[in-house]
């Protein structure tokens, strides 16, 4: 028995998000003593999905086709369930992101599996159970789920858990399934992303000020702690270094 | 109106009475609001479209429909994404979909004429329950850092707080 991670890209490039399911998914996998599979649909380059074993896969299902370069809903449904089935894995995680989502329950429908979205700590495992904290009243408070089914899928609140390292390295396989004409019900017309700033998600480092800021006098005060936190993360942290644009403001 | 059901059957016992009683009267189009406030799960109008075998759409800020085509605006990370499909589908709406109409008297009497069926739950699978719920560890005390001293705040933040 192996344990799946579902893991998104955007544009073909794995973001933070990606590295913190695999993160995730790869302590539970050492608390059971087995291995970490990871599953990419889309146009991914191959040493971008080889670069998953950093983080704990030991092998990674590509998914490439041309029809599923973007989000379809139903198809990639499909596909992950699929893939689940064919590897025997009797968990699954995937990021409780936008898609995540609308992804999660239609896997667990077809799965017969119980969810847990927006986990936000590693699962207790109690032979056949599981236990899982999550988000409950809107952030308000905590709950702790537990799923009895044979399956059981795991939705990742983003930010939840650091992505770990683990210096590995994974092999790809090519994953091609049956995927049903029906399945390719919706069709993205078109995709925009700010490219001026990092969704809120992403960013390393999120002040929020709100109406604290006030008027726009408060616009040294803010750029001057932009710059002293950028000057911080310059010392620590070399990835930041080249991304001062990384610290967003709400 | 669906008696009976505690938080105990979850999202999936809930969707699937919806899908059982749309699925007897053919809908085309089934829309949900974006997630309960409650589990914040987003999930029933998924799990919906999966049992009916129709496309689903999660947070949708603009729907356009136009004979059986569709088109709808979601939400992403930092964007949005546009989408084609056709009816029936199942959308999950998020803020901005449609302008709340409040109702004048005159709906407000009328809608006290409509029927109100009393459905009967279908048996249900619970594969997921929940066991305890506890509330987050109260705030500390603040310190208020004066706005010529920025230093002080990202010195505090890195050196006592320990958040960047």
């Amino acid at each position: 028995m192996s344990i799946l991670v579902y893991v998104e890209n955007t544009d073909g490039k794995f973001k933070k998000s990606a590295f913190e399911v695999v993160s995730y998914a790869k302590s539970i996998a050492d608390n059971i003593q087995t291995d970490l599979v990871a599953i990419s649909i889309g146009n991914v380059a191959g040493d971008e999905l080889a670069g998953l074993g950093k983080y704990g896969a030991s092998k990674v299902l590509n998914v490439d086709n041309e029809r599923l370069a973007s989000f379809v809903n139903q198809a990639y449904a499909s596909i992950i369930a699929e893939a689940v089935k064919s590897t025997g894995s009797k968990i699954l995680v995937l990021s409780n992101s936008f898609s995540g989502k609308g992804l999660a329950p239609r896997i667990a429908a077809k799965l017969e599996a119980g969810l847990a979205d927006g986990a936000l700590e590693l699962p207790k495992i109690n032979g056949d159970k599981l236990t899982v904290k999550k988000t409950a009243f809107s952030n308000k408070a905590f709950a702790t789920l537990e799923l009895s089914s044979d399956i059981k899928v795991i939705a990742l609140s983003p930010n939840a858990y650091e992505t770990k390292e683990t210096g590995g390295s994974a092999t790809v396989e090519t994953f091609a399934p049956n995927i049903d004409q029906t399945d390719f019900t919706t069709m993205v017309k078109e995709i925009v992303r700010a490219t001026d700033k990092v969704s809120l998600p992403e960013a390393e480092i999120v002040v929020s000020a709100g109406r604290g800021l006030k008027g726009p006098e408060t616009g040294v005060w803010w750029k001057n702690l932009q710059k002293s936190l950028v000057q911080l993360q310059h010392v620590q942290n070399p990835y930041l270094m080249q991304a001062g644009a990384r610290i967003r403001s709400t | 109106m669906l008696y009976g059901l505690t938080p105990l059957h979850a999202m999936l016992g809930l969707a699937n009475q919806i899908a059982k009683y749309a699925k007897d009267n053919a809908f085309d189009l089934i829309l949900t609001g974006r997630e309960s406030i409650d589990y914040n799960g987003a999930q029933v109008g998924a799990i919906v479209g999966e049992l009916l075998h129709i496309p689903s759409v999660s947070i949708a800020k603009k729907v356009d429909i136009a004979g059986d085509a569709v088109t709808v605006e979601r939400e992403i990370e930092g964007g949005k994404e546009v989408l084609t499909a056709k009816l029936p589908i199942v959308i999950g709406t998020a803020e901005g979909v449609a302008e709340p109409k409040i109702p004048n008297m005159r709906g407000i009497m009328s809608a006290r004429t409509k029927p109100l069926d009393v459905l009967e739950p279908s048996a249900i699978d619970v594969l997921e329950h929940i066991v305890s719920y506890e509330t987050p560890a109260p705030r500390g005390t603040v310190k208020l850092v004066d706005a010529a001293e920025v230093e002080k705040l990202v010195s505090l933040l890195h050196d006592e707080a320990k958040v960047i």
